[in-house]
């Protein structure tokens, strides 16, 4: 490279680095700056996105409602498609953009990285979407989470097993056999350990518990394994590639078992895509499918339909994915409930606010109430009025059985 | 130990090791010929994959018969990524091939998440995902066992193609030229072979291959921008276990990981299934430093050294 251009670029560099500070210092004088860890590329972006897409439609309804305490909202996004880019972008969006609230991260292993950096920076975590009971087991000041945990999940799962299906294949909590399949990142590893607590509670009893990468390609073996247990009931803590895989393997090899997954697996949209009429009878546990809408309360229905209008108009009328409910969900309540009474975005009054709030279930943002759990007891942090569901796919739709209160349909046992 | 559940565990393992032979054939060809490790190995597979799945989901077309069309495509992009990425470095530096398909594979990736977004895509093909049924054969003591059509389908066509290659490279004029090259890139220029034609076939036909493999495991794995993520690994380890640059190795250690895959699966636990194919492939490097089928080492640096 000759001196001249050499001189050229750091001129280029010099005027852009100049622009991008004083964009920087302009925006912070008039809005509210909420930065955002989400992985928008790798292969976790699929619902990285679609949980940003949520929050981002919650901005846009704050900011068109003329904001939050008469100033905007500006999301300072950040692409975090593993833990190292998770925590690095943290560091980035904390030392550079000087952000001092987070809104993230989708998924449990890059939430568990995230938190970490900003707990030492102290600086306000809104964990919305990662259900790994761990990201809020560990004591955190300033780690929040608006969404049921893997433990509410998967205690949920058990029951709905032993209390709602085992009565109509005519079995009991003694005859019952359950089997638990969970993949081996942080989601699977602590729905998988919620599912195992609860079922050794009840006294259930558990004929196989296998372990997986969601990253494997073949599941055979373990297919057969199952097969060979017998289960009546298969508990599956699952992602969507993988869970495509086992059903698809499990058809390839007659093996045939009543299956209870979760939203991030059997109840994506993709999983229904790939088996058509087969999805049929497939239960997945975890973020209530879109019937709960219609039994909100008013201004809870209200909000919701508004978001679905929005996620409708800018999704050429796809409804919303479940984990965008969540990821709106979980900056509405940011903006509508925390923010407004911390009045301002430091973080340790952003935590007071938090920490203050108790709004019953149903009265928050979807049927969800909030109230987290103050530093010192269990789950510090968590959201105790969230909520998770059991959803089944009926005749191509996934329709919530279970909580009965907002429950759209009923179980249909497969045939 | 009951017989079907062995019989049953050796044809999944089969039929899956049926799919990382067929994935892993472009990728030891490529190697083999020019020297290049196609490290977007995985991306030319997940276009074939995703050009099968645009091709059914928008005119039906069934995947098997959709090869037609896709054959021609990858060639035509095999052909293109061969002019603009792969031919200037060729000569270069195996650092700068590391980069430029490493690169290559980054942006493949990005760009189809763009456009397609990073939905998991697949298709349902019920005469294809059904379970085909044998037995009970009494006399063996093996009651009824399932095999999968299309993954007979992408077993059947390794063996076919890997068999078809073989012996073109062994006997059709073209074929001793490609192997001429491979073996002295020097010799072969001197004896007046046009280097870059038979580069530009070979990384052609690899992708073609590669991408084939692709579209006919569509009706097995769904598609996503970084399937080739999930995928590569394991054809990079066919192919080293097998010998790099040798078709032959590549289906019959395709086999051996698939096999050894299922089993340890089913009776060390799926988490550690790992564990044991590496095992077996340490093993078989410490004895055998170029694979079950590669050149030995002694010929690998004499053509090294001639080419330098």
């Amino acid at each position: 490279m000759s001196k001249k251009t050499l001189y050229r670029c750091a001129a280029v560099t010099a005027v852009f680095a100049i622009w991008l500070t004083g964009s920087v210092l302009y925006a912070q004088e008039n809005v509210w700056r909420i930065g955002t860890i989400m992985p928008l590329s790798g292969p976790l972006a699929k619902n990285g996105i679609k949980n940003f897409d949520g929050v981002k439609i919650a901005t846009d309804m704050v900011n068109d409602e003329g904001g939050v305490l008469g100033k905007k909202v500006v999301l300072v996004s950040a692409d975090a498609p593993d833990p190292q880019a998770a925590a690095s972008e943290a560091n980035r969006l904390i030392t550079n953009e000087k952000v001092t609230a987070i809104i993230g991260t989708q998924a449990s292993t890059l939430s568990m990285a995230a938190t970490v950096v900003a707990e030492k920076a102290q600086v306000f975590y809104l964990e919305n979407e990662g259900i790994s009971a761990g990201i809020t087991g560990r004591g955190f000041k300033y780690t929040f989470r608006t969404t049921f945990d893997s433990d509410m999940m998967a205690y949920q799962m058990v029951d709905f097993a032993a209390e709602g299906i085992a009565p109509k294949i005519k079995k009991n909590a003694k005859t019952l056999r359950l089997a638990i399949v969970h993949e081996d990142s942080a989601f699977g590893t602590a729905t998988g350990k919620g599912l195992t607590d609860r079922a050794k509670a009840l006294g259930l009893n558990v004929v196989a518990a296998e372990v997986y990468s969601a990253k494997s390609v073949d599941l055979s073996g373990m297919v057969m394994k199952l097969r060979q247990a017998k289960p009546d009931i298969i508990l599956a803590a699952q992602y969507i590639n993988d869970s495509i895989l086992f059903h698809r393997q499990a058809k390839e090899l007659k093996f045939k078992a009543i299956v209870i997954g979760t939203t991030a697996g059997q109840g994506n949209p993709d999983f229904v895509q790939a088996f058509g009429k087969d999805a049929d009878g497939v239960m997945a546990g975890g973020i209530p499918s879109e019937i709960s809408v219609e039994r909100l309360q008013a201004q809870q229905k209200k909000d919701a339909l508004e978001f679905v209008k929005r996620y409708k108009a800018s999704h050429n009328g796809e409804y919303p994915n479940p984990t965008s409910f969540v990821g709106f969900a979980g900056a509405w309540i940011l903006y509508k409930f925390i923010m407004p009474k911390a009045g301002s975005l430091d973080a340790e009054k952003l935590r007071e606010a938090a920490l203050s709030i108790d709004v019953p279930k149903g009265k928050g943002v979807l049927n969800w109430g909030i109230k987290f759990a103050k530093p010192g007891e269990k789950n510090a942090g968590q959201n105790l009025y969230a909520s998770a569901g059991i959803n089944q796919w009926q005749n191509g739709e996934l329709k919530l059985i279970y909580p009965k209160e907002i429950a759209s349909s009923d179980l249909t046992l497969p045939k | 130990m009951d017989h079907t559940l062995i019989v049953q565990l050796l044809i999944s393992g089969i039929l899956l090791g049926g799919i990382y032979a067929l994935g892993s054939i472009g990728l030891t060809l490529i190697f083999g010929v020019m020297k290049v490790v196609n490290f977007a190995h995985g991306e030319f597979f997940m276009l074939g994959m995703y050009l099968t799945y645009w091709l059914f989901h928008y005119f039906q077309i069934d995947p098997y018969l959709s090869t037609l069309i896709l054959v021609p495509a990858v060639f035509l992009i095999g052909l293109v990524t061969y002019y603009v990425f792969i031919r200037p470095t060729i000569g270069s530096s195996v650092l700068a091939q590391i980069f430029i398909t490493v690169g290559l594979s980054t942006i493949i990736q990005n760009t189809v998440l763009l456009f397609w977004s990073a939905d998991f895509r697949s298709i349902s093909l019920s005469y294809a995902t059904d379970a085909m049924v044998f037995g009970p054969f009494p006399a063996l003591g093996v009651d009824e066992v399932m095999v999968n059509p299309s993954r007979l389908i992408a077993f059947s066509l390794a063996i076919c193609l890997s068999a078809a290659f073989y012996l073109f490279l062994r006997f059709s004029y073209t074929g001793k030229i490609i192997r001429a090259t491979s073996q002295d890139r020097s010799a072969a220029l001197l004896m007046g072979i046009n280097i870059d034609k038979i580069y530009k076939l070979t990384f052609a036909m690899g992708i073609v291959l590669t991408g084939l493999a692709g579209g006919l495991i569509l009706p097995i794995y769904s598609v996503h921008p970084f399937v080739g993520f999930d995928l590569v690994l394991i054809m990079f380890v066919v192919v080293v276990l097998g010998g790099m640059g040798s078709v032959v190795g590549a289906v019959i250690s395709g086999l051996i990981i698939g096999v050894v895959e299922v089993f340890s699966s089913y009776w060390l636990g799926q988490e550690n299934k790992q564990v044991i194919y590496f095992l077996v492939f340490i093993a078989v490097l410490v004895l055998r430093p170029s694979g079950l089928f590669g050149l030995k080492e002694e010929e690998e640096v004499e053509r090294i050294e001639a080419i330098e």
